[in-house]
């Protein structure tokens, strides 16, 4: 866990608590708030998805979402940034990552949320595991390997 | 020497072991210890991806050489979010 005053980094295993997030969010210089939910959905691919558990390297994890922000400050110039990503057993409906940004304007806020949330997927070793009617599997998102041997897993 | 490697997800399946220690030779590289992991571990070679190499926690390259007591992990797509 890594936290300052202007950012909050932690991976949890317990249902992710976004009061507190948005608590510690709040700052009178921020005139835009922008928080992404990353929720676990019923159905992927056509199938319907009964669970759905994520493992994570949680130090080089932690490391690189504390990268992540501090990117994002520099450039954004957001003044905080927080990520809460949840590991084990994520039930369906419930949040597997929490990101929010908080920035004196709101297009610098958005923009540093998507971009935030599409580099997670990307580079921050944190895996998901899938089990649908079908079956169970490790799902690969990762642009770093599109196109790898031609083929995504 | 001695390396640590930590196994994830689909490699940690396909290991059978969440870590394990490579005894190895000095100036040995990312890319000999994968080999070496390979014959331990032979699903390893029918993966579909080629798999992103980490040393100590943060990304390296397959020429990159291993020091004694580094942490080596190879990572799998991840899928976080």
């Amino acid at each position: 866990m890594a936290r300052d005053n202007r950012m909050l980094i932690r991976l949890v295993y317990e249902a992710i608590n976004v009061e507190d997030l948005t608590q510690w969010i709040h700052s009178e210089a921020a005139g835009a708030v922008v928080v992404f939910h990353g929720r676990v959905r019923n159905h992927s691919n056509g199938k319907r998805v009964i669970a759905l558990e994520y493992e994570a390297y949680e130090t080089m994890a932690e490391a690189m979402l504390r990268q992540l922000a501090e990117d994002a400050q520099g450039r954004w110039h957001t003044q905080r940034v927080a990520i809460v990503h949840r590991l084990g057993a994520v039930p369906i409906g419930e949040d597997a990552v929490v990101i929010a940004v908080a920035s004196a304007h709101r297009s610098e806020a958005f923009s540093a949320c998507e971009e935030l949330i599409d580099r997670l997927k990307d580079v921050v070793p944190i895996w998901k595991r899938e089990t649908t009617e079908e079956g169970s599997h490790w799902v690969g998102e990762s642009r770093l390997f599109i196109g790898e041997e031609g083929r995504r897993t | 020497m001695q390396v640590k490697v930590l196994h994830f997800a689909q490699l940690r399946e396909l290991c059978g072991a969440t870590e394990e220690v490579l005894t190895v030779r000095i100036n040995y590289s990312v890319s000999e210890a994968w080999d070496l992991l390979i014959k331990h571990h032979t699903p390893l070679a029918d993966l579909p991806f080629r798999p992103l190499p980490a040393v100590n926690g943060a990304y390296a390259s397959w020429e990159t050489t291993l020091s004694d007591g580094d942490e080596l992990v190879f990572l799998g797509p991840m899928s976080g979010g």
